[in-house]
């Protein structure tokens, strides 16, 4: 190995087996480039187009939040048009309805396009490897559309001894709840679909149900291992949902409301000028809650470490080992959507979802902030999974019942003591 | 008490280490090498696919013997005829210059396991069979893997395509870097 | 006129899941049904407006019970597997006393019946709250005191016996 780090060839070269005229950047990497990774130009050169990237996301942001409050006028106008042509009020109402759960929908389909995508990038690139590169103009931008059609054309199989109508339920009672949990969760300041006074209640309720839905899969699959997969899960999800909850309830104390939104907009202003009021930084007790509702929320939506229910390798991936084609890409659509909105609620109780850190960077629309905060919770989704073995799945419930439960209760009364002391 | 403290805050400490290095890796730049479009060059000694120049071998059987799956066969060319005896008078013919001394010499790529003796046991200076650097020999019949050169042929010899076409020379065989120099 | 619709709708599913509940052969999907009629219960306190018991109404019937019953389903030996008819032989006089029992219902709920359904949820969980920890904070605590009673009971009862 020597000491130049590329050495390039000076002419183009002819692979004889493929016959094609081959690039003429061929190179050998010595193996401590690792030491000085700025000496690369490929590595320079993808620094400059993350730099480029964020800085233009943030310019069109700045851009779409600069003509939104200027397309107001024309839903008045389209609403005027309607009412004089004497469409009661009550159908518009059914139609904005309409438009804004068509809306609502799209958000757990489109995150499975990105997360999908980003997760493949980001564990490859934790791995030393690079991810998809092939499919779409730029690193695979499209790979997770070509493996949508494909499990969309693959064949349906179910099994001889499955009970065939639950079969087929399960994965729709799975998603159903997965795609309409996101009613009442603000996107950004306004942006809520359904701004309702027991928000966080209905999310927790709602998220619940899921859990019938794998109960459901596990045993309609007929073999033993899909059935005790989807227990295994059960109890799993069943058990973290306590810590989970437990740890939001300091943040209604502090806020007084279930409302996400107003959660979210209680959070706004800033200590001394520059630190915001977010949840988070509460002394102790905003830190523990948040620990505490991450780490039960990586376990509630089924995440390594806490993947024993599905893994590869452990029961031949628990109770969606019978499932084939379009019914796993709604199981998989509905983990993906347990994630995004897990992002969203923690961004929405500890960051202050929608408002900026400081003071003068909120010439960015509130959507923005919250979409940066919640990606940034989401890299931490991607980044505990390649960081941690998985849990065995008594360790799994004794850290459930002896570790987060117990902090999650005294975090509780510590919020109480917190309340009494501030105010 | 104190144990059940103790252990959290171990646990804590060292999930956050584990954390770190993992961050750590995502910062630094990716080994793959993506196959068609970029290729790794192989250090100097390695053994690849062999080649054979016609013009410096001197025929003398020591690759044949040496290699261990017998994959090299050859054959000498016959000695050039002796110029006829000076007549009277006339000066003496010139001698005929002795082209190179193998009549064909084949290499079955099949049987070869890239071992090194064959180069190890040529005696010409530079060696008249050596390793290339390549290493995507890739057949597609077994035919194809049956190298000969005769004279005049490069270093990558002809192929016999089928049972009766001709044997066509593959022209545009340029591997993947240039000749290197030979030992 | 889409309150009447939705009270119908969701009284149809009430009814039907409650009658495959006890109808259908195997254990497994009578759980189920419990799960639907449940669900379907928190959809008309809903559409009475009252927004934190139909969410508490899944949290704890959707989400707890009716997956507790699944696991005993699952959990106790072969049970998810039998198939038995649940129509017994003296259907006609069991059929009888039963609408004897839903006439005399009848006559009491009626007196208190004609609650509207109503479009837009009422707050209420301050009020639930206020009620809760301030005038009916003794049976509040002795709820609890009862719960933590029956946890302990299992946690007793499930362990193994000490050798």
């Amino acid at each position: 190995m020597t000491e130049e780090t590329i050495k390039p060839l000076s002419e183009p070269v002819y692979n004889h087996a493929h016959g094609r005229l081959l690039l003429p950047g061929t190179r050998y990497w010595p193996t401590d480039m690792w030491k000085s990774p700025w000496s690369l130009p490929t590595y320079r050169r993808g620094a400059a187009v993350l730099a480029g990237l964020i800085t233009g996301g943030a310019a069109a942001a700045w851009f779409v939040g600069e003509i939104g409050p200027r397309l107001a006028p024309l839903y008045a106008a389209a609403e005027a048009f309607a009412l004089s042509h004497d469409i009661p009020a009550f159908w518009i109402s059914v139609v904005w309805t309409f438009i804004k759960g068509a809306i609502l929908l799209l958000a757990p389909l489109v995150n499975a396009l990105f997360a999908v995508w980003w997760e493949r990038k980001i564990s490859a690139h934790i791995q030393s490897r690079l991810g998809p590169m092939y499919v779409g103009w730029w690193h695979g931008a499209l790979q997770t559309l070509a493996d949508g059609i494909k499990l969309f054309l693959k064949e349906d199989i179910i099994p001889d001894c499955a009970d065939k109508l639950v079969h087929t339920l399960a994965p729709i009672v799975v998603v159903i709840p997965a795609i309409i949990v996101f009613a009442p969760v603000p996107f950004g300041s306004g942006l809520v679909f359904a701004d309702i006074d027991i928000g966080t209640v209905y999310v927790f309720a709602v998220g619940g149900v899921s859990v019938m839905g794998i109960i459901m899969a596990g045993w309609s699959s007929g073999n033993k291992f899909s059935l005790l997969g989807g227990l295994r899960s059960a109890a799993q999800l069943v058990s973290y949902e306590l810590p989970r909850t437990f740890a939001v309830l300091p943040v209604i104390m502090l806020a007084g409301t279930l409302n996400i939104a107003e959660i979210a907009s209680s959070q706004a202003g800033y200590w001394g000028g520059f630190v915001p009021r977010w949840f988070i930084f509460y002394p102790v007790v905003g830190q523990v809650a948040f620990i505490v509702f991450l780490i039960a929320s990586v376990a509630e939506t089924n995440r390594v470490p806490f993947d024993i229910p599905e893994a590869e390798s452990e029961l031949v991936a628990g109770f969606n080992t019978e499932y084939s084609g379009m019914k796993f890409a709604l199981f998989f659509l509905s983990e993906f959507a347990y994630v995004l909105l897990s992002c969203l609620l923690m961004a929405s109780f500890f960051f202050g979802g929608g408002a900026a850190p400081l003071p003068f960077l909120d010439f960015l629309p509130s959507w923005a902030w919250f979409l940066s905060k919640t990606l940034l919770l989401m890299f931490c989704f991607l980044w505990f999974r390649w960081t941690f073995p998985r849990f065995r799945v008594d360790r799994l419930m004794d850290f459930n019942w002896k570790f987060l439960l117990p902090v999650s209760l005294l975090n509780i009364a510590a919020g109480g003591l917190l309340i009494w002391l501030i105010s | 008490m104190k144990n059940y403290i103790d252990f959290v805050a171990d646990a804590s400490w060292n999930t956050l280490k584990g954390l770190w290095v993992t961050l750590k890796f995502l910062f630094l730049p990716s080994i793959t090498v993506q196959y068609p479009t970029e290729k790794i060059v192989p250090y100097p000694r390695f053994r690849g696919m062999l080649a054979y120049d016609a013009e410096l071998c001197i025929a003398c059987g020591m690759c044949v013997r040496a290699c261990p799956s017998r994959c090299i066969a050859l054959a000498k060319a016959a000695p050039p005829p002796a110029p006829p005896p000076a007549a009277d008078g006339q000066p003496a013919a010139p001698a005929v210059k002795a082209g190179p001394k193998i009549e064909w010499y084949t290499i079955d790529y099949g049987r070869c396991n890239f071992c090194g003796l064959c180069e190890e046991s040529c005696p010409t200076k530079p060696k008249a069979v050596w390793h290339s650097l390549d290493y995507e020999a890739v057949f597609s019949t077994r035919e194809e893997m049956v190298r000969r050169w005769k004279r005049g042929d490069g270093p990558w010899g002809t192929v016999k395509r089928s049972a009766d076409a001709q044997p066509s020379a593959i022209s545009d065989q340029i591997h993947i870097q240039d000749m290197p120099v030979r030992k | 006129m889409t309150e009447t619709i939705i009270f119908y709708m969701l009284s149809a599913v009430i009814l039907l899941s409650a009658l495959g509940v006890v109808l259908l052969p195997g254990l497994m999907h009578s759980a189920l049904c419990l799960g639907l009629c449940l669900a379907g219960v928190a959809g008309i306190f809903a559409s009475l407006g009252s927004d934190f018991i139909f969410a508490a109404q899944i949290l704890v019937y959707v989400g707890g019970i009716a997956v507790l019953i699944l696991f005993v389903v699952l959990l106790a030996a072969n049970a998810s597997e039998k198939m038995t008819r649940q129509i017994s032989e003296a259907w006609l006089p069991s059929l009888l006393i039963c609408s004897a029992f839903f006439w005399a219902f009848l006559k009491v709920t009626r007196y208190f019946s004609g609650l509207s359904a109503q479009t837009a949820p009422s707050p209420s969980v301050k009020a639930i709250a206020a009620l809760l920890l301030g005038e009916y904070a003794v049976p509040f605590e002795l709820i609890s005191i009862v719960l933590l009673a029956s946890m302990t009971g299992a946690v007793l009862f499930g362990r193994r016996k000490a050798e």
